[in-house]
């Protein structure tokens, strides 16, 4: 058997999320000082682990060849829905019922590209305007305070801590490892792939591909209704016009993460240290001071720009 | 071979708007057997199987495997029944391994979930008993076509099959690699499987089938075992017709005397596969390229039209030096290149014919930028009459046409161009007896009207019917000349084989 040879742009396509986010990091821990304190990083993390939950479900429908606009706006609702539910102080509705009603969207949103073979990219924008849509119809606009009776042990979850790391972190961790696990040892996860490589060849070879896409299209809205819940949770209200443009957050850091946007190729990891890149970035320009926020947007683009370069040089040395 | 029947389809009926694709149609398999599917194109072949792996439902009638009544909805109905099916089109996944693309949906399992190393090791087991020589952790994109196929049959054969499906595998396989197939082919027929076998070589037919079933225009026309069947009788009964002419050598003699060169290549070179490569090509002329698949012919008609731009040597065209950066140049200079694989070189399939046939000669038929349509479609009516095109229309969207027919309009597309020399890579690769045989035909008129034409094929017999003259390559490099009389299918091998020789006896000195 022949053995494999790895050439270098092979390893940069590969490893080069984590690669950027090692410079990056140690970059940030040389300049500021302040990087380096455990609080800060827990804190990097903690804020970017809702935006890095969605991403993980976004690399999974973005690997089928799809896309899913509709994050954001379902984020937002399920804060929304979690928040108008408080006044039952039941865990299982201001938990649940909105990460089911998320997921249900999810489904829809898959059925709608599967059964009725709508472009991804039109199905999720008319269900972000929808979710946005009930948002504002359920609260006329406003932000919805949590009340009273639970408001306590809710925000309380936000500020909680097992082992010293935040519990929104360790959901972030478990959602990643998750999605690791799912993508490299399950069936359903390399059937994935096979869809997003070639939907004709998986279809032939017995996979069923609208399954799968209807799967990763509710896995994503399971993610993004959880990222929801924890927002709320967070803020100790629901908010209808929050998250706006973190559906264009989570896929550049799968983009960044090494995921090719026309599918079947890409891994989990990559879109965590992509995730991570970005959080880093944005501490950076936080920590330096002098530029404004604005920057981070320019420096998000350039790299995101940098990756896809990469990729394409990398495809036509490897072709 | 055994007399249980393994799979019946009794009374397979099925319409599609406008064409009565299949019209009750019998068909029976025996276990151990390897059963020829034969017909030109659209003559049902492939309706029928997709009707057996459950891609198209039948109208009427019925399917029995083992005897019972069996009724698919999707292939993978019929996989678990134990019909596995290898498809012309390769249908892998590009960016899996080579293990996976084996596995992919049966992946072993251990308590983790799946267990790569036993994949990794199962594929490479199975790979080497096959004489595939490939690093199966490679993702598959990274192999070559006819490796590609080999896995595509491993995936195929290596699975719980009672029952497979071969839809032309071999037209992208070269003579040894067809060997590696047979040989595996009749290791199943041994296990008492069944195979189906389509292609339209009919050499393979008689080289390894037991039985043949023909079809003509979606209807029943006989079943019969092979060694009751003469090549002639097999081809006249598929395409209807006397055929005593459609194997005859086409071409008569040609006289270079006063004729201008159009393309001479000296010592093309480059650092992929051309190690050196000297082809002459006069007006009227049918020159062939022979060579075994990555013996380099399709990289020197690349290079040759301009798509790869890094050689060495030199390329003359109607006597004057060029060196082409893009096809473009090619273009300008009177080249014309029908590429190897239509699919992705050739047509744009959601365009109509019109579209297909004069998109490069846009420019030529607008003024300032304003297409003429009157003159367009005096060019594509012309065209659809003389190389006999079978479409409803010239609007008609060339993917509904049959490989013969889209292969036609892209000659076509060349022609209007009015080009000194066409190159045609494997001009008759997939498409039917019938549509070869006018296909040839229309190779001898285009030389007729003095154009020259470099021919590159797989098919000796092609060769040897069509050229005036054949170079042989090998490895990159000429190792015969042949002309006129000299041209025969043993000559042209020999040459091949004698090309290997002199390199062993060489590395040995």
């Amino acid at each position: 058997m022949k053995r494999k040879t790895m050439n270098p742009m092979d390893i940069l396509q590969k490893q080069g999320a984590l690669l950027a986010l090692a410079v990056l990091t140690a970059a940030a821990m040389i300049r500021f000082p302040v990087f380096r304190q455990t609080g800060n990083i827990l804190n990097i993390l903690r804020q970017n682990s809702m935006i890095g939950i969605i991403a993980v479900a976004m690399t999974l429908v973005i690997l089928t060849g799809g896309i899913d606009l509709s994050v954001g706006a379902v984020t937002a609702l399920s804060s929304v829905l979690a928040a108008s539910l408080s006044g039952t102080n039941s865990p299982i509705l201001i938990l649940l019922l909105p990460i089911a009603a998320g997921t249900l969207l999810g489904f829809c949103n898959g059925l709608v590209v599967t059964k009725m073979s709508v472009a991804p990219f039109i199905s999720s924008l008319g269900m972000m305007m929808i979710a946005r849509g009930i948002a504002l119809v359920i609260t006329s606009g406003n932000s919805v305070p949590m009340a009273e009776v639970s408001k306590g042990w809710i925000t309380a979850m936000a500020e909680a801590s097992l082992l010293g790391v935040p519990v929104f972190i360790l959901l972030f961790a478990l959602v990643a490892a998750a999605g690791v696990y799912l993508t490299r040892k399950t069936r359903f996860g390399r059937d994935i792939y096979a869809v997003g490589g070639n939907e004709d060849a998986a279809r032939m070879m017995g996979i069923q591909p609208g399954r799968v896409k209807i799967a990763v299209y509710a896995l994503s809205g399971f993610a993004a209704s959880l990222s929801g819940v924890l927002l709320a949770s967070r803020l100790g209200s629901g908010q209808p016009v929050t998250c706006e443009g973190w559906e264009m957050d989570a896929i550049a850091a799968v983009a960044i993460g090494g995921t090719k946007l026309s599918g079947g190729r890409g891994a989990v990891p990559g879109t965590v240290f992509g995730v991570l890149i970005l959080a880093v970035i944005k501490n950076m320009i936080n920590l330096q001071g002098s530029l404004n926020s604005w920057w981070q947007s320019i420096i998000t683009g350039t790299l995101l720009l940098a990756v896809i370069l990469t990729q394409v040089f990398g495809e036509r040395k490897g072709a | 071979m055994s007399e249980r029947v393994l799979l019946e389809m009794r009374q397979i009926d099925k319409r599609f708007p406008g064409v009565h694709a299949l019209d009750h149609v019998d068909f029976k398999v025996r276990a151990g057997e390897i059963h020829a599917l034969m017909g030109e194109n659209g003559a049902g072949k492939s309706t029928l199987m997709k009707v057996l792996t459950g891609l198209y439902a039948k109208d009427s009638g019925e399917i029995l495997l083992d005897g019972k009544p069996v009724s698919f909805h999707s292939p993978l109905e019929s996989q678990r029944a134990g019909v596995s099916t290898i498809y012309q089109e390769i249908n892998l996944i590009p960016y899996l391994s080579v293990a996976e693309n084996i596995f992919l949906g049966r992946q072993p399992l251990n308590r983790t979930g799946i267990d790569w190393r036993a994949m990794e090791a199962r594929a490479g087991k199975i790979l080497a008993e096959m004489g595939v020589d490939v690093d199966v952790t490679q993702e598959l994109r990274r192999c070559g076509t006819a490796i590609q196929q080999m896995i595509a049959i491993a995936r195929a054969i290596f699975s719980d099959a009672r029952l497979v499906v071969m839809d032309e595998p071999t037209s992208s396989l070269d003579e040894k690699e067809t060997a590696v197939l047979f040989q595996q082919m009749r290791r199943l027929k041994e296990q008492g499987l069944a195979i189906i076998f389509i292609s339209h070589r009919l050499d393979e037919i008689f080289e390894i089938c037991d039985t043949v079933t023909i079809l003509k225009d979606g209807k029943l026309v006989e079943e019969r075992p092979v060694e009751r069947l003469t090549k002639l009788e097999l081809v006249s009964k598929m395409i209807g017709r006397d055929a005593s002419d459609v194997l005859r050598r086409k071409n008569g003699g040609y006289d270079a005397a006063g004729k201008r060169t159009v393309l001479e290549a000296r010592n093309v070179a480059n650092e992929v596969k051309l190690r050196g490569i000297n082809v002459t090509v006069r007006a009227g002329e049918v020159v062939g390229l022979a060579g075994l698949l990555g013996s380099g012919r399709t990289e020197f008609a690349r290079v040759a039209f301009g798509q790869d731009g890094d050689y060495t040597g030199e390329l003359e065209i109607n006597g004057q030096p060029v060196r082409f950066k893009s096809p473009r140049g090619a273009i300008d200079r009177g080249l014309a290149y029908c590429a190897e694989d239509r699919k992705v070189e050739g047509i744009f399939p959601h365009m109509s014919v019109r579209e297909n046939m004069t998109i490069a000669i846009l420019p030529k038929i607008s003024r300032f930028g304003i297409l003429n349509a009157k003159k367009q479609d005096e060019i594509v009516e012309r065209y659809i009459r003389s190389l006999n095109i079978k479409t409803p229309g010239a609007g008609q969207q060339i993917h509904n046409l049959s490989g013969g027919n889209q292969q036609k309009v892209l000659l076509a597309r060349w022609l209007c161009m009015e080009p000194d020399l066409i190159i045609l890579d494997e001009p008759t690769r997939g498409i039917d007896v019938g549509a070869k045989s006018e296909i040839e035909s229309l190779i001898q008129e285009i030389a007729g009207r003095g154009i020259g034409v470099l021919l590159i094929s797989s098919e000796l017999e092609e060769l040897v019917r069509n050229c005036h003259r054949v170079v042989v390559i090998r490895d990159g490099r000429n190792v015969g000349d042949l002309e006129g009389g000299s041209i025969s299918e043993e000559n042209i091998m020999e040459r091949i084989a004698q090309g290997a020789a002199k390199e062993e006896g060489h590395e040995n000195g």
